[in-house]
Order: structure tokens, then sequence, then C-alpha cells
């Protein structure tokens, strides 16, 4: 097996060298300039620098699949009905639920006819794929956009179901909830059977458009 | 094989030294190791030694189900996950007979293409940096940073997608999708021009890669090259024109070709299949807007995935060349074997024949434009 011989062909410009060294040096200058002059425009992000991170934290996509939660409905009662769809559907097998009847006098705290007596996540295994969202009939459990999951211990990867309400209650109050769901159409019927029927047809909606961030100037 | 390097005395037969790079080594991609035998500078034998990243991907496929294993190909080429869960579904796709919407089409092109121009980027860049040219790898990789933003709008994830499912997408592109890649495109192709005119003709660059390492192309065939590694040794073969599948063969698009399989060819191919990508997303886009916004972006699948029994193979050109799934059914919801084609593994064989007698550097070098992703190589 021989290697075939290349022959080098350098153009005038080529083989003086410092032509295209210099061409190169004016394209970097230039940037350089460009970066400079834009650094003393007001407003962060006027160059692309790096994120200042933890002062300074870039927005998150409202669809981000981060930390889990569980979803409260209106009334504050638990949409999670135990039945166990997304422990099935989960690739890592990181959900382990426990269904369990709502007993009498119980019934404001839970929408369903069942709740989930335990509801653990352990972090540790999951992948953030994102399938137990999609499996859920009732909507839930979510992720959110918590991306801050560094623990001391292992046994604070377990995520138990007052963590999950906790997650929801504080991203509601910073606004952060996921924007409802948009079915997606499914070829050969309509769409609102299709998120009845197909677990592929459950989809999360993009939501609306999230507010463009003020990107830098790329120079 | 390896034991024979066990004990390195400096000094094996002929005066040869015997030096370990990697598993971690900075200019190593991902966990690879190769021992190289080493006649002063020039590489005597080059021994690569695999599987340091090994996950049995292919074994864990017979554990889960069809659906499951998406995310698992996000795990194969990182660089660019999106492809290799397009192939997988297609490869289900295929076996089941589904018939997938032309909107579902358009958008699985539209991502497969962006991950393309992010892999590319991401091999040019550093291509450069184990070269010594930092400074290309930043103005590329900002625009990757965008490109992951449109991932990150799209189904929230920036690196390992999951993107798609078995007969569709998941999702319809984002509403500022428009807005995104206005602003994209431009900036890409800008930064495409700016690496194109701090490498292409420095005379550095074209010394460190022109005619090293070159490939004839009987060779390359031989040794089973895909994708760009063998168009740079002139084979004009391209799985999106030769083998249609999807939408492909509704755009226009070329097929660069290089000339001697060298370094600066498989750069150079990189360079201008990024520019063809973006054609192609543009074209792709035309015809998504021209779609029904209630258009259907699935196809009627059963709940559970059970395909009939059999088995099948499709591959798709992914950024690294044909990436294929073969699949076999027993009829039940997990599949019975999966066994996957990775362009690395097949370009990897070859490495020991291309660096003999090149220079250490130029096995670094090598390495590099190969794109050898230890991920897809090991499984």
């Amino acid at each position: 097996m021989s290697k075939p011989a290349v022959e080098k062909r350098y153009t005038l410009s080529e083989r003086v060298y410092l032509v295209e060294i210099l061409k190169g040096l004016v394209l970097t200058w230039r940037h350089f300039m460009f970066n400079f002059r834009a650094s003393f425009r007001p407003g962060p992000h006027t160059v692309p620098t790096c994120w200042q991170y933890p002062e300074d934290r870039r927005e998150i996509s409202p669809v981000f699949r981060g930390e889990h939660m569980l979803c409260l409905d209106e009334q504050g009662r638990e949409l999670c009905v135990g039945c166990g769809m997304c422990a099935k559907t989960c690739p890592a097998q990181c959900i382990t639920v426990k269904m369990a009847k709502v007993a009498e006098g119980e019934e404001g705290r839970y929408a369903g006819k069942t709740y989930s007596q335990g509801f653990n996540i352990d972090l540790l295994r999951c992948i953030f794929c994102g399938f137990c969202e999609e499996a859920c009939p009732k909507g839930a459990i979510v992720l959110g956009q918590g991306y801050e999951l560094a623990r001391y211990t292992p046994g604070e990867c377990q995520l138990g179901k007052e963590r999950l309400l906790a997650n929801f209650r504080k991203a509601k109050e910073e606004g952060k909830l996921k924007p409802k769901k948009r079915p997606v159409p499914v070829a050969g019927e309509a769409a609102k059977e299709a998120g009845a029927e197909e677990k592929g047809a459950k989809a999360k909606g993009t939501g609306p458009a999230p507010a463009k961030k003020s990107s830098p100037p790329k120079s | 094989m390896a034991n024979e390097y066990a004990v390195n005395t400096g000094h094996s037969t002929g005066d040869y030294v015997t030096i370990n790079i990697g598993p971690s080594h900075p200019a190593m991609h991902g966990t690879l190791r190769v021992i190289a035998q080493t006649d002063g500078e020039t590489v005597v034998k080059a021994d690569p030694e695999i599987g340091y990243l090994h996950r049995g991907v292919e074994k864990l496929g017979e554990h889960l189900t069809y659906h499951q294993f998406i995310p698992i190909t996000d795990r194969l080429n990182y660089c660019s996950a999106i492809a290799n869960n397009v192939s997988y579904e297609m490869a289900v796709e295929k076996l089941m007979g589904i018939e997938v919407p032309e909107k579902a089409q358009l958008i699985r092109v539209i991502m497969t293409e962006l991950a393309r121009i992010a892999d590319h980027q991401v091999l040019v860049g550093i291509l450069g940096v184990d070269l010594g040219a930092f400074t290309p790898f930043f103005y590329l990789i900002i625009q990757r940073e965008e490109i992951y933003e449109i991932f990150e709008w799209y189904n929230g994830a920036r690196l390992t997608n999951t993107f798609g499912r078995i007969g569709g997408v998941e999702a319809d592109l984002p509403d500022d999708f428009d807005a995104r890649w206005r602003e994209l495109k431009p900036n890409l192709l800008k930064a495409i021009d700016e690496t194109d005119k701090l490498l292409t003709h420095n005379r550095i660059w074209m010394d460190r890669t022109i005619g090293v390492t070159a490939f004839s192309p009987e060779d390359a065939l031989a040794w089973g090259f895909t994708g760009p590694c063998l168009r740079a040794c002139g084979v004009k073969r391209d799985l999106r024109k030769d083998e249609p599948y999807g939408l492909y063969d509704r755009f226009t698009f070329d097929v660069p070709v290089g000339k001697n399989g060298d370094v600066f060819d498989r750069y150079m191919i990189r360079m201008r299949e990024m520019e063809e990508s973006i054609k192609i997303i543009d074209q792709a886009y035309a015809m998504y807007r021209e779609m029904a916004p209630d258009a259907p972006l699935m196809a009627k699948v059963p709940k559970t995935i059970k395909p009939p029994v059999g088995e099948v193979y499709h591959a798709i050109e992914s950024p690294n060349g044909e990436l294929g799934f073969f699949i076999k059914s027993d009829g039940s919801e997990k599949p019975y074997r999966i066994k996957i084609r990775p362009p690395c593994y097949m370009i990897y064989q070859a490495f020991p024949e291309l660096v003999k007698g090149e220079m250490i550097a130029d096995l670094i070098a090598c390495l590099s434009s190969l794109n050898i992703i230890a991920g897809e190589l090991d499984r």
C-alpha cells in the first residue's frame, strides 16, 4: 500500500508567507477593535464574553429539560394519580411510584381518585430525556428549568414528593412554568384524539415565542 | 497485542522508541489510545487501542423498548446527536413500514443539517487547535452556540437532544426559529469565510496539512471509508445523493469532492459541506413554510411499538459518514439485536496505514481530521 504522492503547488502570495499571515492578522485585529469598541456600549453582552455565572445567568429555554417537578392544578390539588406510566416509560428506570386510594376527607388535596403515595426520582440515574413528561396522562410530571443539580450527598439526589412539589411552587413563584403543550397533529386523525391515544403524539408544545435575548453582536 | 508494549524499555529493536499517546491526553479526542513506535520523530508503527469508552450500547438496546433506545443513540456521536436519532428512527420506521409525514421529514432535514454544521464546526475548530491555530476555533464555536440554542428552544436539550420519535417528530419548530435562522445564517457564512481566510491560504497551515496522510481512493474504498474522508480521496459518494432517503432527492446541493485524501482535503470538504448544508436548510425551510400550520407531524403509530419479525438495515449520511442501524426484531416490544455501523470504526481501522511513515505531529493532525469520536467508535 503506497501513499499517493501529492505535489504542493503554492501561489506566489502563499509562498511569500507573510502576505497571508498579514491578512489573517488584519482580520483578527478587526475583530479585536470591534469588540473593544463594543465593550464601551451600555448593556450586558455587547461583546461575546463569558457569562459571569453565577451573578450573570443566561436565559434558559422555556421548554428546557431540567430538574423535575410535580404540578398542582389551579385549586392547588395534586395532579398525579400515581398510575406509574412515567416509571414504565423511563429508559433509565429512575422513577418509583406507589399508588394509593384517596382516603375520606382528603379529596381536596388530590385531583384524582387515586394519588401517588410515594414518588421518588433518582437524579443520579435520570438522563433528562423528557419521556416521563410525554407519557404522563395528567401532565403532572414536568421537567423544569432547574439546572443546578450539584448535591453534597447521594441521599439529596433522591427527589421525594415534597421536593418535587416545592420545585413546582418555586417555579410558579418565579413565573417559570412551562407553556401549555401544543398537541402534535397526527396523520389521519384529529389532534384531539391523538393526545389521548398515542404516547408518541403527546409532545411538548413549544409555546409562545420567548423574548429574544439581547444577543451579543457577532463580529 | 498491547502486551508487548507493557514494559517500555525505551529502546526496542532497531533503536525504536515506543511512546504511548492517550487514553487521557489533551490532543486525543476523547479516550483514544495510540501506542506509537517511533524512529526519531517518524512513526514506524501505530497501534490504536480502542474500547476505553465502551458502554455496551448495543447490548443495552436489547433491554430497552424501541422508544427508550432513542436517548441512548444521543450518546454515540455526541457532536451531532440528532443525526443518530434520525438514523435510528428511520431504521425502525423502515422495519414497520411507517410513512412519516412530510412536515416532520422537513423538520428532520433542517435539524440534521444544523447538527452537521455543528459537527463540522467542532472538527475544523479542533483541527486548528491541534495544529496551533486557536483563533478560528472561537469564531466557529460562537456560532455553534447559536445552533445549540435553536436545539434548546426546540425541545429543551442542547447536546443529547433525543430528537424525534418513531413515526415523526415531537414538536413543531419553535415560533422564533425564523428570527434565529435569519440571524444565524449570515453569521455562519461569515464565520466559515473568516476561518477560510485565516487558514486555507496560510503557508503554515498548508505545509502542515497538504500531502499529510494522503490516501488513494482504492485504498479508502477497501478500508471502508465513508463520508467526508472518502470524498476527500476523490470518490463522489454521498448517501443523500446516491441513495436518497427522506426528502433529500428534492433539494439541490453539490457534493464537494477532494483529490488527495490528505488532511487539507478533509478540512476543505468540511468547509464546503457547511455551506451546502446552509443551502439545504434554506430550501427545506422554504418548503416548511409552505406547509399548513396544522399539517401532521406524527404518523399513526401504535402505543407500544412491536415491529413485525424481520430485520432491517438503514443508513444515513451522518456528518462522519455512513451511520447505519441494523435491527433484528422478534416481534416483541424490544429489539432482538441492534447493530450499529459507526463511520468512525471503519475509518479508524486504516489509521495505522495512514500514519505509517509520518511525523508524530502529523499523527495528531490525522486523528483530528478523521473526526474520530470515541463515543461512536467504542459504543
